[in-house]
C-alpha cells in the first residue's frame, strides 16, 4: 500500500533548561513526538509517528535564550492518501448524508450517492443506510473497500481535511456484499 | 649571548627579547633563574596580548579621537628652531589621514653624504643648488614702457652668493622666454618686438617665474647644524628630484608629504611615513597616543598596496556593505545608488548589524556556545 | 624557526567567559538544575561559582583553533 511511508526529516528542537539533566536522546524523542505527531504536510502527508533518531547535532545556545537548540535528523512514518487509491476501512459513523470510514489516522466521507447505484435511505432508528431496491445494508462496524476520489488536506487544521470516497464501481463496496456477489457468481458458473 | 638559546623558544617580539636580554645580562643571573624570569615575562606578555574578539579598530579610533578633541585649532606654528612654517595640530592630522596629494606646508629634511655634511660651505653649496632662484632674487627688474623693453639690473653680491654667472642667467632667460637677451654694461635687456603693453607685462610675468637655478618646488632652504653634521630643511618638497642630486644621502632624506613617499619609495615606506607623521603631530601637541593605534590606522590605509585615505574615497568608501557606507557619509546618495543597481547587503559587518538591530560579530557577540551534554550515542 | 601558527594561549577569552556565565545564569534562572551545592540564590552568583569549579556543561566553538603569530615584530 502506498498510503504509509517512512521519511527522513531534519529539524531543530528546542530543549528547555529544566530538562537538561535528563538523558538528552529521550528528551529529544519526547519533544519530537510532541512537535510532529499529527502534523500534516501537503507534500508528505500526515506524520503519525517518530521511528528513530538518526543524528543529534551540537547543542547550540543562542543569545537571549537559555534553551539549547539541537539539529536533529530522524525517521518518521507518514500517512499519505493518494487520489484514485483503493482503500479498505471500517465504517465508524452513519449520518443522514452518508457514512464515515476510518482509513487510518483520518476518517473519509462516503456520501449517500456514492455507496451503490441504488438509492440509499437513512434509517435513523437503527443508524444504518438501506438500499431502496437492492435492500443492501450499510451500518457501523462494516468493512468497506472504496476508492479515494476527493482529497483536500489542510496543513494548518488537519482536522478539517476532507477525503471523499466512492464505491460505485465494480468490486467496490462493503466486503459482505462483495462476498455475496462472488458466491452468486460462483453459483452461476457451477449451475 | 648565553641567554639567546633560552629566549629563542618564545614567540616574543624582537624588541621585547632585546629588552629582556639586556636586563638579564645586567643582572648576570644563571641559567635556571634566567629561565624562570623569561617564563614570567612570557606570562606577562600573554596577559597583555589583545584577546580574539576585541574591537581593536574601535579602541584605536577612540584612542585617537579623544585626544583629537583636545587639539588646538591653531594651524600654524614654527617648527622647532628652523623658521619654517608647518601645519600642525588637527589640520595636519586630517591632512595625513586624508592623504592629501598637496599638503599645505610640504617640508623636507635633507641629510648629506659624509663629504658634504661636515663642511658648512659645502652644505651651503648644495642648498644653493636646490633652492629655486628667480630673477627677482638676484636682480632688480624694471620695465621701460617707452622703449618697450625690460631692463634687468643684476645684483652682483647676490649673484656671487648664488655662484651665478651673467652668461648663465642670460642663457636661462633666453631659453625660458624664447626671446633674445642683450647684455649692455652689466645689464640685461629684453626688447619686446610687439608694440603692446600687454605683451610687455606678460613677458615680465613670465620672466619672474623662470627658475634660474634649483628645483622649482623647493622654495626655501635652511641649513642647520645638528650634532656634528649640517642638515638642510626645505620649504616645499620634491623627493624624486632631490634624491638625484649628488652629495645628498637619500637613505636619510625624507619629506612630510606622505603621498610623495608612496609614489617614490612605495607602500611600506608610506606606512612608516603615516605612523611617523601622525605620532609626531600628536606628540607636538603634548598628546600621548600609543603607536599601535596609529599603526592599525596606517595598516588599514595601506593593506592592499595602495595608499587609501580614511574616508569616502578610501577606506570607508571601499566597504562592501551599503548600509555601512550609508552610515558614514552621503546616506541618501548611497542608498539611492544601491537601490538603482539592486545591490544586496549581506549583513556581514558590524555597522550593518547594528543598524538592523542584530547581535554583532564582535566581543561576546562573536562567541558560539555549545552545550556539552551526556547521552550522545 | 618558530612555527607561525600556534595554539590559543588563552583557555577562554574574557568575552567567552562572559557569554558562558551569562548563558548559564539564564539557564539557571529558567529552571535548569544547579550542578553544585551552594547557598547562593542569585542565578548569576551560582553561574559564577559553577564556572570557577569548571562544571558548566557549555563550551565554545572556535572557528579558528589557532591564531597566526606574526614573525615581523620589529615595529611593536
Amino acid at each position: 500500500m502506498l498510503m504509509y511511508a517512512r521519511i527522513k526529516i531534519r529539524d531543530t528542537v528546542r530543549v528547555v533548561p529544566t530538562r537538561l539533566n535528563e538523558d538528552i536522546e529521550s528528551v529529544i524523542m519526547d519533544l519530537l513526538w510532541e512537535q510532529f505527531e499529527g502534523k500534516l504536510d501537503r507534500e508528505y502527508g500526515m506524520i503519525i509517528g517518530i521511528e528513530d533518531i538518526e543524528d543529534i547535532g551540537e547543542g547550540k545556545i543562542i543569545e537571549g535564550d537559555g534553551a539549547v537548540y539541537f539539529d536533529v535528523t530522524f525517521t518518521a512514518i507518514v500517512f499519505k492518501p493518494l487520489m484514485q487509491e483503493i482503500v479498505e476501512g471500517e465504517v465508524v459513523e452513519i449520518v443522514e448524508f452518508g457514512a464515515f470510514v476510518s482509513i487510518g489516522p483520518l476518517d473519509a466521507l462516503l456520501h449517500m450517492s456514492q455507496i451503490t447505484d441504488d438509492y440509499m435511505t437513512y434509517d435513523e432508528k437503527n443508524k444504518r443506510l438501506v438500499g431502496k431496491e437492492t435492500k443492501k445494508v450499510l451500518q457501523e462496524g462494516d468493512f468497506v473497500r472504496a476508492r479515494i476520489v476527493a482529497l483536500s488536506l489542510k496543513e494548518r487544521e488537519p482536522d478539517k481535511s476532507k477525503i471523499g470516497l466512492t464505491m460505485r464501481q465494480p468490486w467496490l463496496g462493503s466486503l459482505k456484499w462483495i462476498e455475496e456477489e462472488l458466491k452468486a457468481l460462483e453459483e452461476g458458473l457451477n449451475g | 649571548m648565553k641567554y639567546d638559546n633560552l629566549l629563542d623558544k618564545y614567540p616574543i617580539p624582537k624588541a621585547l627579547k632585546e629588552e629582556i636580554k639586556e636586563e638579564l645580562e645586567r643582572l648576570n643571573v644563571n641559567k635556571t633563574t634566567a629561565k624562570k624570569i623569561i617564563e614570567k615575562c612570557y606570562e606577562a606578555y600573554l596577559k597583555n596580548l589583545m584577546e580574539p574578539g576585541e574591537a581593536a579598530g574601535i579602541i584605536a579610533a577612540q584612542s585617537m579621537g579623544e585626544p583629537g578633541t583636545q587639539m588646538t585649532m591653531r594651524t600654524f606654528h614654527y617648527a622647532g628652531v628652523a623658521e619654517i612654517d608647518v601645519t600642525l595640530g588637527l589640520p595636519r592630522l586630517i591632512e595625513i589621514l586624508d592623504v592629501r596629494k598637496n599638503p599645505s606646508t610640504p617640508m623636507m629634511t635633507i641629510r648629506l653624504t659624509e663629504e658634504y655634511a661636515k663642511d658648512r660651505e659645502k652644505a651651503r653649496e648644495i642648498a644653493n643648488k636646490i633652492e629655486a632662484t628667480y630673477i627677482l632674487d638676484i636682480a632688480d627688474v624694471a620695465t621701460d614702457i617707452r622703449n618697450m623693453r625690460i631692463i634687468i639690473n643684476l645684483d652682483e653680491k647676490a649673484m656671487q652668493r648664488k655662484k651665478l654667472k651673467v652668461e648663465d642667467v642670460k642663457k636661462k632667460i633666453e631659453k625660458g622666454l624664447k626671446m633674445e637677451v642683450v647684455e649692455e654694461d652689466g645689464k640685461l635687456i629684453i626688447q619686446i618686438s610687439e608694440p603692446s603693453f600687454k605683451a610687455l607685462m606678460d613677458t615680465f610675468d613670465k620672466l619672474k617665474n623662470i627658475v634660474l637655478v634649483g628645483i622649482k618646488e623647493i622654495r626655501r632652504v635652511i641649513v642647520r647644524k645638528e650634532g656634528d653634521e649640517y642638515v638642510l630643511y626645505t620649504e616645499g618638497s620634491s623627493l624624486k628630484k632631490i634624491m638625484k642630486i649628488k652629495g645628498i644621502d637619500f637613505t636619510r632624506t625624507t619629506t612630510n608629504n606622505v603621498y610623495e613617499i608612496y609614489e617614490v619609495l612605495g607602500i611600506e615606506a608610506a606606512r612608516n611615513a603615516i605612523i611617523k607623521e601622525a605620532i609626531s603631530t600628536l606628540e607636538e601637541q603634548g598628546l600621548e597616543v600609543d603607536v599601535r593605534h596609529i599603526m592599525l590606522v596606517a595598516d588599514v590605509m595601506t593593506v592592499d598596496g595602495e595608499l587609501k585615505q580614511i574616508g569616502r574615497h578610501g577606506v570607508a568608501g571601499g566597504k562592501h556593505s551599503i548600509l555601512a557606507r550609508a552610515a558614514f557619509e552621503m546616506t541618501v546618495n548611497n542608498l539611492l545608488d544601491a537601490a538603482i543597481k539592486g545591490d544586496v547587503d549581506l549583513l556581514r559587518g558590524i555597522t550593518e548589524n547594528i543598524i538592523v538591530g542584530q547581535p554583532i560579530k564582535l566581543g561576546t557577540g562573536d562567541v558560539e556556545l555549545i552545550a556539552k551534554l551526556g547521552g550522545r550515542r | 624557526m618558530i612555527d607561525i601558527k600556534r595554539a590559543f594561549p588563552f583557555e577562554y577569552t574574557r568575552f567567552e567567559k562572559a557569554r558562558i556565565i551569562g548563558a548559564r545564569a539564564l539557564q539557571i534562572a529558567m529552571g535548569a538544575p544547579v550542578l553544585i551545592e551552594t547557598d547562593k540564590i542569585d542565578p548569576l552568583d551560582i553561574a559564577k561559582e559553577e564556572f570557577e569549579k569548571g562544571v558548566i556543561p557549555i563550551t565554545v566553538k572556535r572557528r579558528r583553533e589557532s591564531f597566526v603569530w606574526l614573525e615581523r615584530h620589529e615595529l611593536f
